[in-house]
Formats: C-alpha cells, structure tokens, sequence
C-alpha cells in the first residue's frame, strides 16, 4: 500500500479533527469515544507518573504537548497546575482547542518548525510521530523536540516499543528502538525507559529520555 | 510541595541540626530516630548523616541569620546535607547571602522548591543542598525522589550543557527582567495618575456637594418669601393690576386669603 504524502496527511487529520468526536478524532479510530477516553485516561495517569507528582502555582512546570490534536492532554495537565503549550498541524484542531481554553497556549506548528525562546521541563508526543511517513520529516522532529528540552528534563515519546520498523495502513509507520536510542542518545538524551500502554493488545507505549548533555 | 516532605527529599539521615530558635522539629516532622539539636560551635561535630536546618529571611525575631548558618554548614563533611526555609516571596529573595555562604563551604545547591501553604508557616521556598567533593548528579524541577549524591557525576557534556543554558537564559531572563521593570514604572505611573484622578474627582465631589447646599440655602429662602404676607399682598395686587376687569373679586379675595393664613408670619 502506498503511503500519504505530507500534503494528503495532513488533509487527512485536518478533516478527521472536523469530523470525528473529541477523543476519536486524534485516538484510535478503531475505538469509539467511550473506549477512546479510557484509553486517553490510561495515557494520562502514564504521563503523570513521569512527569511526577509535584505542582506549583508560582513556579510551574513547563510542558510542550507536540501534536496535541484537539487539546485533552493540554487541558488536563494545565488542570494539574503545569504551563503546558499545545502544538499541532491542524487548523480545526488548533480552532477547537482554542475554543475549549483552559489554560494552555495553542500553536499550529509542525513538530519540525516548532520554535520558541524557553525550553521545557517536558516534551511530550503522545502517538504522533509515528504518523509522520517521511523519515528525514521524522527524525527533524525528534530532534527538534529533544532540542527543547532543558537540562534534567524529559522527552516522551508515544510509538512501537520493539526493534524494527512496521507500516500499519497508509498512515501510520512504528517506528523501534533501534531507531530512537542512536538518535536520542545523539541528542544528549539519556534512555530511562520504554512502557507498553497495555490497553486492547495495543503494540504502542510511552519511551522516557532525560536530558543529561 | 508540602514542609514534611522536605527532610525525605534531602535523603536519608541519623541527625537534624538546627540553625535559630529551635522550632523547626514539629514542622519539619523529623522522625522518630533521627535526633535533633540545635547547632552550638563547641557540640559534636556532624556526619556524614546531617544536615544542617534553618529557617531563613527577613524578621529577625522569627528567622535565623544566614551568617549564623555558616559555621555549622562549613562542618558539615562530605555527604552532610542542608535543607534551608526561606521566608521572602521569590521576587525579593536574596539569595545571594545562600549561595556565597553554600559555595564557600563546597556545598552544591541540588534543588530550589517552591512549598505549599505559605498563609500557614511564612516559608515560601526550600533549598536542598549538599557538602560535595565532586558534583552530584543534576535534579529537576519539582523532582521529588531522594537527593542521591552518589549517582552518576555529570560529564564534560552535561557541563557544556549547563553552561550553554546558562548564558541563553541569562539573556532571556535579562530581556525578561527588563520587561517586568518597564511593567512596574508603568504601574506606579498609573497608580500615581489614578491618585491624581480620584483627588480630581473627590474635589469636584466638595464643589458640587456645597453647589447644592447653596441651592438648597437660595430654594428655602424663595419658598420662605414666597409665603410671607408680604409677598403674597403684593402677588394679589399684581394679579389685579394684571387683569383689571376681574379685580374688583380677585383683589378682595386675595386679601381675604391672607389675612385668613396670617398668624406665624411676619412677613
């Protein structure tokens, strides 16, 4: 099966976010919104034991939420107390999040051209990049991410926990191991860690760096 | 984070040493097995196990001196460890009194934490730090796992790192800094044009206020003239000087009517 280009990828998520439900919209499609919020909740309580369990008001933490579709992780991490930036390529997304509020800062932006003049505590992309076909796409958004992240801080990265890499449809290509630790480790990331979601036999989970060089 | 949480941050230890008046031991919750003491020059000398605590910042008679902290920090050996209450607000917390004090000893700041319920204890930040004869690995923000001295030293390249984002944050924060005074001389000059504006209109609230006590004075006094006889004789007179024709009745009938009013008046 051949593969979207960017164009026809990013037309694809643009409509799906017009015409898909909250949740479904950027969860899995094979789910319907009930099990997709299961599914975001489960997400959330694995992003929370990395991102921890201290809040501050006077002095937050700074999270970057890449490709956060329509907002939800954005919205309940800034509930938590944290100063969280969503990003994403998609105009109605970005329109809806902004609609919703809720704290965070929205942004449309490629996980590649996102820049700014702060770094982050965390940079999270939960089951994006492996929806970018395009390999060099892929990695100059790995490393663009990795390059945001501060001294200490975390890169978390939604995809296939295995070695090698597999082609799901014409949307979607996992990526393993053996790709991330290389390139991760080029960044100055130091690997902590690959945690399966173990939701509905999905093959995906959440990989930890921590910036230590 | 909360103020027990702090000596479980700092590590493990077999004694707390206080710097000041001694209070700190109920709030710092220091367990049971872990002595506490306040800190005197000719006392034992502290272990590896400190570390050393004290509640820091501007009431005397509340905090302790950062210069009273010094002896005991520098005793410490390696592996002794500070936790520091800090009660200024983070915009006016000197901390350069903290960090010469703590380098001059060879102390490396591990954390800076930001604590809960300030209305309660005054103490609106923590500094965890330790004696080191190398550097202890980097904490994050708002990491809550035990300090863990002994963990990989950072390297050349975390050094770099450090160093690099140093100097670009330095100039962010500097920009940043700059900002926040532009924003506060526009404060106090607003501040300074709203007393102006409210004086204006407290001034123009005594003008009207005395306006309409004269208007009130000049009302009463056409009402009082308008009753008194005097004006009344006079208002008949006019009205039958005004209508000749009916004044032959509405003279007499004027009169009438005042003379039947007369009695309090004198008008």
């Amino acid at each position: 099966m051949t593969l979207l280009t960017d164009a026809e990828a990013s037309a694809y998520w643009n409509e799906r976010h017009k015409q898909e439900g909250d949740l479904r919209s950027g969860g899995d499609i094979s789910f319907d919104e009930a099990t997709n919020r299961m599914f975001y909740m489960r997400r959330l309580g694995m992003l929370m034991d990395i991102i921890g369990q201290q809040t501050n008001p006077v002095a937050p933490l700074f999270l970057l939420d890449a490709g956060c579709g329509k907002g939800f992780f954005s919205r309940e991490l800034a509930r938590f107390g944290h100063q969280v930036d969503g990003i994403d390529g998609s105009e109605a997304a970005i329109a809806t999040c902004r609609d919703l509020g809720g704290g965070p800062q929205y942004h449309r932006s490629t996980l590649s051209g996102w820049r700014v003049n702060w770094l982050y505590d965390v940079v999270f992309t939960v089951d994006v990049v492996f929806h970018i076909l395009d390999d060099a796409e892929w990695e100059r958004s790995v490393r663009n991410l990795a390059s945001l992240v501060r001294l200490s801080g975390k890169l978390v990265i939604g995809d296939w926990g295995q070695d090698g890499d597999r082609v799901f449809g014409n949307y979607q290509v996992v990526r393993g191991r053996q790709r991330y630790l290389p390139l991760l480790a080029d960044c100055g990331m130091r690997f902590d860690g690959w945690e399966p979601y173990r939701f509905r036999r999905s093959p995906i989970g959440l990989y930890t760096f921590t910036r230590t060089g | 984070m909360l103020i027990h949480e702090l000596l479980p941050l700092a590590g493990p230890a077999t004694e707390v040493v206080e710097v000041g008046h001694g209070t700190l031991s109920d709030l710092l919750r220091v367990p049971d097995g872990v002595t506490h003491r306040r800190y005197a020059a000719d006392d034992t000398k502290p272990d590896a196990g400190t570390i050393v605590v004290g509640f820091l910042g501007p009431k005397p008679e509340v905090h302790a001196d950062a210069e009273a902290l010094a002896p005991a920090v520098r005793e410490l050996p390696v592996g002794g460890r500070v936790a520091l209450l800090l009660g200024w607000p983070i915009d006016e917390l000197p901390y350069h009194l903290v960090l010469s004090l703590l380098v001059d000893a060879n102390c490396q700041v591990l954390q800076v934490v930001p604590l809960d319920k300030v209305s309660r204890h005054g103490a609106h930040y923590a500094l965890i730090a330790a004696r080191v004869d190398r550097l202890a690995p980097l904490r994050a923000h708002l990491a809550d796992t035990p300090v863990d001295l002994p963990g990989d030293e950072p390297g050349l390249r975390t050094l770099l790192r450090l160093i690099g984002e140093y100097a670009f944050e330095s100039m962010a924060i500097r920009s940043a800094r700059r900002r926040l005074i532009d924003m506060r001389d526009k404060n106090a000059a607003q501040a300074q044009r709203i007393k102006q504006l409210e004086a204006q209109v407290t001034a123009g609230e005594r003008k009207l206020a005395e306006s309409e006590e004269r208007t009130a004075r000049v009302r009463a006094e056409v009402a009082r003239l308008r009753a008194s006889t005097t004006y009344q004789v006079g208002s008949a007179m006019i009205e039958g000087a005004r209508r000749p024709g009916r004044a032959i009745v509405t003279v007499p009938a004027g009169l009438v009517r005042v003379w039947r009013k007369r009695g309090g008046d004198n008008g």
